[in-house]
């Protein structure tokens, strides 16, 4: 009976306890530096009871089982012990292809709510190239293990990474108790993985078929320059003997790695901070316009990846009147993956500025060297100019100098800034090669534009040409259909007309502008004085024919001939 | 009309490239910043001769002025001027060495007002104004000329606009003329040092009168491959002096 209600107790405690828990979905995934192909473990942690929904890119490959679970963790809050109860699956997987993947949020839906989890972001690189021993050589072993790197020699500061391979003939089930690989020397060490974290493949070696597996991948900055030996590692492998009931252990030793530490070449560049890798600076001022005597922030990054984390303090020189106020604060983003150390490093100086007017820093420079070109790199990074309000007053030392000033005045100071203005003469306009080229399209024009007159002139003539020869035409075709005409009158009356509308095409008039004094004031040049008395003479003709009584066809057929004279007179 | 535009981009593109900071230029920087004038002046006189611009002509002054040799920085400072004649830095600095070299000497701007102004401008808003008002008064003579009879409201628009672009394409052909020939023409002096010989003609008899070191001595031309150089003093007398004995700008 005790015994039933001490249970009950402890269940009711345990349920309440349970109810009070604040409720969390939880996505962990590690590592988040990946290469393609390399091992990622999701975790996803939740005590809420629901749906659970999570998107994955589709670049990202299940492989392996999912493991799912109830597990419990204890958390100190306010110094209270507090038992977090909660429900966790497990899966692994891979990256196809290069580039940054964003994972999560873990949703996990209820009849009423929707949790959501944190989201990460998951770069794949590029699988890097290892350098190891030739496996075929081990094949007389049923397992065997290697040590592969990413260089046989390195420079001084230059990353290495070190990474166990097994190789099985067998098949492997687990694998037990590693022990990693080890620097024979002074270094800094960064494990890239976890070493529980294995993922399994196969080559094919010399027609055989292995089983093959990564393991302890790990960073190594040796601090010294030396040959240097990389110690075997050693593990434990399970592995399914055929002949046997039982698997079988089998402890795997591996071969021993040499790598070579060079010193950097000689011509160490003055702005050089000790990088080794690839790296950029960027600076700016956070506030550019500000009284005298107060204090700026400079603000420096350095970003890229080799040995990051090493680096020096750059130095910056200050120009007369600008002075470091404190130390600077220094700000860490860093992360180890396969390039090294990778992210930014940032730096904020405070500088006061006693002196007015317009400041201009000299630009920040560091120097690194890049062991893949083998060079010394210099980068700078410009800053733009403080605008200083002067207060007048002056700090005590600066009262001094200011005094001193006034006594012996000096120059301006040097200026930093490649200035615009003055710009030399261009070759191509100087002289009278120049002023020929600058003219040239105005004379282009006019003599295009003179072109185009005679030619439009041109046109207008030869237009005007064969109108007066289509007229003379027209008039000689009217004239030979009037032979044929019995009328006599009509035909005097018609070929008066017909000369009429002649004379007036050809001189661009109305037909009711052809008269006697019209024809005269025509120049020699219009009407040649010959031709005029010949129309005068027929004008005269027609008019005494028609007004003089019987018309006969000879007088008529007469004017006709002396009317084709004249117009066939024209040229 | 593509022909055109791509003529301008390559015009400013050439203007645009000259104006590229150079590898001595940031040399001579970082030898200034160490303090190193020695460095610094050759540095700087090796950049003035390869790309002169008007920081370099400067900052070789600075440089000269930190080792006292005002002459040196007179003619750099004055030469800087030449580049960017209404910047105050250089003008103060061409005063503060001028008085270094002779207290009593008063310095003047050595380019007149209206120079300055046309200076001030720069080459190559000059050669905008004249490809521009070149382009536009073809345009409009091409209309004219082609069209003598037309009595359209674009011809007489045409007509009318001729005057003005005239006017601009004239000035900036003089902006030109001037800026080209303030930058290819030698007008200035100054005497390297106090005991610089003068002559009344090319090996000839040298002169009694000595020349105000603060001095600048206007160059009236140039003799014998550019050995000899007659110069006219502030006392408006005519002198001869070796072309090494002298700054020329």
């Amino acid at each position: 009976m005790v015994k039933n209600i001490a249970l009950h107790i402890v269940f009711l405690l345990l349920s309440v306890q349970l109810f009070g828990q604040n409720e969390f979905v939880e996505l962990d995934i590690n590592p988040k530096d990946v290469e393609i192909g390399q091992s990622v473990t999701i975790t996803i942690k939740t005590n809420v009871d629901g749906d659970l929904d999570m998107s994955l890119p589709d670049e990202f490959i299940q492989s392996g089982a999912m493991q799912t679970g109830m597990s419990s963790s204890i958390e100190y809050v306010n110094g209270r012990q507090k038992a977090i109860r909660y429900n966790y699956r497990t899966f692994t997987g891979y990256f196809e292809d290069v580039g940054t993947y964003l994972m999560g949020p873990v949703k996990v839906i209820t009849r009423t709510k929707e949790y959501l989890s944190e989201e990460y972001k998951v770069r794949v690189t590029n699988r890097q190239n290892m350098m190891s021993d030739d496996p075929s050589k081990n094949l007389n072993k049923m397992v065997f293990g290697i040590i592969q790197k990413s260089k046989k020699e390195i420079y001084e500061g230059e990353p290495l990474v070190v990474e166990g391979k097994v190789y099985s003939q067998v098949e492997i089930l687990q694998v037990e108790d590693y022990s990693s690989f080890t620097f024979d020397g002074p270094a800094e060490t960064k494990s890239l993985v976890a070493s529980n974290q294995v993922s399994s493949a196969y080559e094919v070696i010399n027609g055989k078929n292995l089983q093959t597996f990564k393991i302890g991948k790990t960073l190594i900055f040796p601090e010294r320059i030396g040959d240097y030996s990389i110690k075997p590692f050693q593990t434990i492998i399970v592995y399914n003997d055929r002949r046997r009931i039982f698997p079988e252990r089998l402890k795997v030793v591996s071969n021993q790695a040499n790598v070579v530490v060079k010193p950097l070449p000689a011509g160490t560049p003055k702005h050089f901070i000790d990088a080794v890798g690839e790296f950029n600076v960027s600076a700016n001022i956070a506030n550019r316009y500000i009284d005298q005597g107060k204090v700026i922030e400079l603000k420096l990054k350095i970003s890229g990846s080799g040995n990051l984390h090493n680096i020096e303090q750059p130095t910056i020189q200050l120009p007369r009147g600008l002075s470091f106020y404190g130390d600077p604060e220094v700000v860490d983003s860093i992360r180890f993956s396969s390039q090294g150390a990778e992210g930014s490093k940032s730096y904020t100086y405070f500088i006061q500025v006693n002196r007015s007017g317009e400041v201009q820093l000299n630009p920040i420079k560091i120097a690194y060297f890049n062991p893949k070109t083998e060079e010394y790199v210099t980068v700078q990074s410009r800053l733009k100019t403080i605008h200083v309000k002067s207060t007048g007053l002056e700090e005590p030392e600066e009262l001094e100098e200011e005094k001193k000033e006034v006594r012996d005045p000096v120059m301006q100071p040097y200026i930093t800034e490649y200035l615009p203005g003055g710009s030399a003469p261009i070759d191509l306009f100087t002289g009278w090669g120049g002023a020929f080229l600058l003219c040239s399209p105005i004379m282009f024009g006019l003599v295009l534009g003179l072109l185009v007159r005679v030619k439009n002139n041109s046109a207008e003539n030869t237009l005007a040409k064969q109108q007066r020869i289509q007229h003379k035409t027209d008039a000689l075709y009217e004239l030979s259909l009037l032979s044929d005409d019995q009328n006599n009158e009509t035909r005097i009356d018609q070929l008066s007309q017909i000369m009429v509308r002649f004379l007036a095409k050809q001189f661009k008039v109305s037909n009711g502008e052809i008269t006697r004094m019209f024809l005269k004031t025509k120049t020699p040049g219009e009407l040649s004085e010959e031709t005029y008395a010949s129309i005068i003479a027929i004008f005269d003709e027609i008019d005494a024919t028609k007004y003089g009584g019987q018309i006969e066809n000879s007088d008529v057929n007469h004017l006709v001939r002396e009317a084709e004279q004249i117009i066939n007179s024209f040229e | 009309m593509k022909v055109v535009f791509l003529s301008i981009l390559f015009t400013f593109s050439i203007a645009f490239l000259s104006n590229s900071k150079d590898s001595l230029f940031v040399k001579g920087l970082d030898e200034m910043l160490e303090e190193n004038y020695d460095a610094a002046q050759n540095t700087f006189h090796n950049d003035v001769l390869k790309s002169p611009s008007f920081s370099s002509y400067y900052n070789l002054g600075v440089a000269s002025g930190g080792l006292e040799e005002w002459s040196k920085a007179k003619w750099a400072f004055e030469s800087a001027l030449k580049y960017k004649p209404l910047n105050g830095d250089a003008q103060f600095n061409a005063e503060f060495v001028t008085q270094k070299l002779s207290p009593k000497y008063n310095w003047t701007h050595p380019y007149p007002w209206f120079e300055r102004v046309v200076l001030g401008f720069g080459a190559n808003l000059w050669l905008f104004a004249v490809i521009i008002s070149s382009v536009f008064l073809a345009i409009l003579v091409y209309r004219v000329t082609s069209n003598p009879d037309a009595k359209s409201t674009l011809n007489k628009w045409c007509l009318r606009l001729l005057g003005p672009a005239l006017v601009i394409f004239l000035i900036s052909f003089y902006g030109i003329y001037a800026t080209n020939k303030h930058y290819t023409q030698k007008r200035f002096a100054i005497v390297k040092d106090d005991h610089t010989p003068f002559f009344i003609s090319p090996n000839g008899v040298e002169a009694s009168d000595n020349v105000d070191p603060g001095s600048r001595l206007k160059i009236i031309k140039f003799f014998k491959d550019d050995t000899w150089v007659q110069v006219k003093s502030d006392r408006n007398e005519l002198l001869w002096a070796k072309s090494d004995d002298l700054y020329t700008y």
